[in-house]
């Protein structure tokens, strides 16, 4: 299994959330800051490469669509109304994926899922039946600042929205990586963060062993 | 080849054994939750008791498929659910007004592995109506790929408003009843439903032969005949059978207008004019959204393990539209193929292939 291209996009908000609309080679209507993040670093990573229609897509994500979620909530609990339409359906994970097949014509599987390591095993068995999958970790900050250092309590919050294209050996363009040695763990107590495995990527060093909580690869340069 | 070891379900219609009692009612009525909405809600439950409703519901199956201490401990955990912790939060938002207090989606998988001894891969898959049948689908692939032994597999839709009130801001619950496919359907009725199914290599008499998953980008929340004709295609593909080898076909079937008129076009583009029999199970249960998938394949499996194939409550008129009559009659459960689907918001469709057989 080949790595095609990444993308490693991060934010520290220090105040308000960053306009990441204004950033997208193509835009959509309606979508929230999480939609716009998640479109941004996959327009990042897939730069101009066509991949088919079949390919799959796995969206990682510890949160899921925060903001939005609060103004349901909001609207409910602390307003007594209903929720307007479009933010409900922005919470809803499986738009996120929509907007980002939409971007790139895929008519495949869709996945959202909590946690990295689990959508690169799964991705893994999509490339063994020869498809191309992209695979995405997303976490956006809460806008609200108050909020936002009550619930997470640091005073460094990030957004980051990062993502791999993998694949056989099957597109036109040169793969970056190679990734072998996939096997799935019981508990690990120490595990590597995910955010190594896309500093190795930008880094000048030629390999590295990711040991995740249940997951272990190894990732070779080209 | 994927089996199904042990399940359990807890919904409406209470836990898995007494579901079949009420299966076999005539109509099944959801409570009111206020002056006008009606929901389908587990009896007895209350929403603190969130996780022990889970971890119920995965010993009960574990025990029905009498799982060993390493068997479990080797074991991948899914979760597929729409609505994950939303229950919980919305009672603190009810409480304290404090939006968003529990945040930590991964205490769900942590809290039922440490308690049940799960030591391998956890996942929570939420892609709308399609999280449970979803995780199934790729549950399956895990096993087939050796990647894994076994999975335990668990669907959670639990009561929560968030979820009301935003169909409601669609428009798309019915006040009435829901009835599938009848002219006089008006939306959907929601509830609430647990479910877990184990899925592993151990043969028995139900085997998940085939399954696909696929986005419509056409529109954020209308299938297209085209898609939905299409997921079900690449699913009976999958279980390398044409559509002539399926026996039943378990809608999805919300009873909105337009998505079943768009599911009885999908389903002629498939099947022509030879359509097989058709159950509706939503009208007992509610449609439970992202746990659907395992709630309804349960209450299939225990159905016909009980020798009948339920009857679809709530039609009465046929929908020249639609032009589907689901069976209005309890049916003999029969051995060979049936196809489940399942469709969601953000154009998430999946469909999967069960075979009950020797």
């Amino acid at each position: 299994m080949y790595i095609y291209s990444f993308s490693n996009y991060t934010d520290i908000p220090t105040d308000n959330l960053s306009d990441k609309k204004k950033l997208l080679i193509k835009r959509f209507n309606r979508t929230d800051n999480f939609i716009n993040l998640a479109l941004l670093g996959a327009q990042r990573c897939m730069k101009d490469i066509k991949i088919n229609k079949d390919s799959s897509i796995y969206i990682s994500s510890k949160n899921g669509n925060m903001n939005s979620t609060i103004k349901v909530l909001e609207a409910i609990f602390l307003e007594n109304k209903l929720p307007m339409p479009f933010n409900f359906l922005n919470s809803v994970n499986a738009s996120t994926l929509f907007f980002i097949a939409q971007n790139f014509n895929i008519e495949g599987k869709t996945i959202f899922i909590n946690n990295f390591e689990s959508a690169i095993v799964q991705a893994y068995i999509d490339v063994l039946n020869n498809k191309t999958t992209l695979i995405g970790n997303v976490d956006e900050a809460i806008s609200d600042c108050e909020l936002r250092q009550k619930r997470f309590k640091s005073k460094d919050i990030k957004e980051y929205s990062r993502w791999l294209l993998i694949s056989s050996n099957s597109l036109t363009e040169k793969p970056i990586a190679k990734i072998s040695d996939i096997k799935l763990t019981t508990d690990n107590k120490s595990p590597n963060d995910i955010t190594n495995l896309f500093d190795f990527l930008e880094s000048s060093s030629s390999s590295f062993n990711f040991i995740g909580k249940n997951l272990s690869l190894n990732i070779t340069k080209l | 080849m994927v089996y199904i070891e042990g399940y359990s379900l807890l919904s409406a219609i209470e836990d898995t054994t007494n579901a079949i009692k009420q299966l076999r009612k005539n109509s099944y009525e959801p409570i009111l939750i206020d002056e006008e909405i009606k929901y389908y809600k587990i009896p007895n439950i209350k929403p603190l008791d969130y996780y022990n409703i889970i971890e119920k519901s995965v010993i009960d199956a574990i025990n029905s498929a009498n799982l060993s201490k390493d068997e479990i401990e080797n074991s991948a955990l899914f979760i597929g659910t729409s609505s994950a912790k939303l229950p919980l939060n919305e009672i603190y938002a009810k409480q304290d007004k404090e939006i968003l207090k529990d945040l930590e989606i991964d205490k769900i998988t942590k809290n039922i592995a440490d308690k049940i001894g799960i030591k391998n891969i956890k996942t929570i898959i939420s892609t709308a109506c399609t999280s449970s049948s979803n995780a199934l689908i790729q549950a399956r692939e895990l096993i087939k790929n050796n990647m894994v032994d076994r999975v335990i597999v668990v669907g959670i839709e639990l009561y929560n408003e968030f979820t009301i009130r935003g169909f409601d801001s669609f428009m798309l619950l019915s006040y009435d009843k829901l009835r599938p496919f009848d002219k006089n359907r008006d939306g959907i009725i929601l509830g609430e439903a647990i479910s877990t199914v184990i899925l592993s290599k151990k043969k028995s008499s139900f085997e998940l032969v085939g399954g696909a998953i696929k986005v419509d980008t056409t529109s954020i929340t209308s299938p297209t005949p085209q898609n939905l004709a299409s997921v079900m295609q690449e699913a009976i593909r999958s279980a390398n059978i044409t559509p002539k080898d399926i026996d039943i076909v378990k809608t999805h079937s919300t009873a909105t207008k337009q998505n079943d008129e768009v599911e009885a076009e999908a389903l002629y583009k498939v099947f022509n004019s030879q359509i097989p029999k058709i159950v509706a199970l939503k009208p007992y249960i509610g449609h439970t959204l992202g746990a659907s998938g395992t709630n309804e394949l349960v209450l299939l499996i225990e159905s016909i393990k009980n020798g009948f194939i339920p009857k679809t409550i709530n039609f009465l008129d046929i929908d020249d539209k639609c032009n589907i009559i689901p069976n209005i009659e309890e049916l003999s459960a029969i051995k060979g193929y049936y196809l489940l689907n399942y469709f969601g918001f953000g154009g998430n469709n999946s469909s999967l292939v069960l075979r009950y057989g020797d």
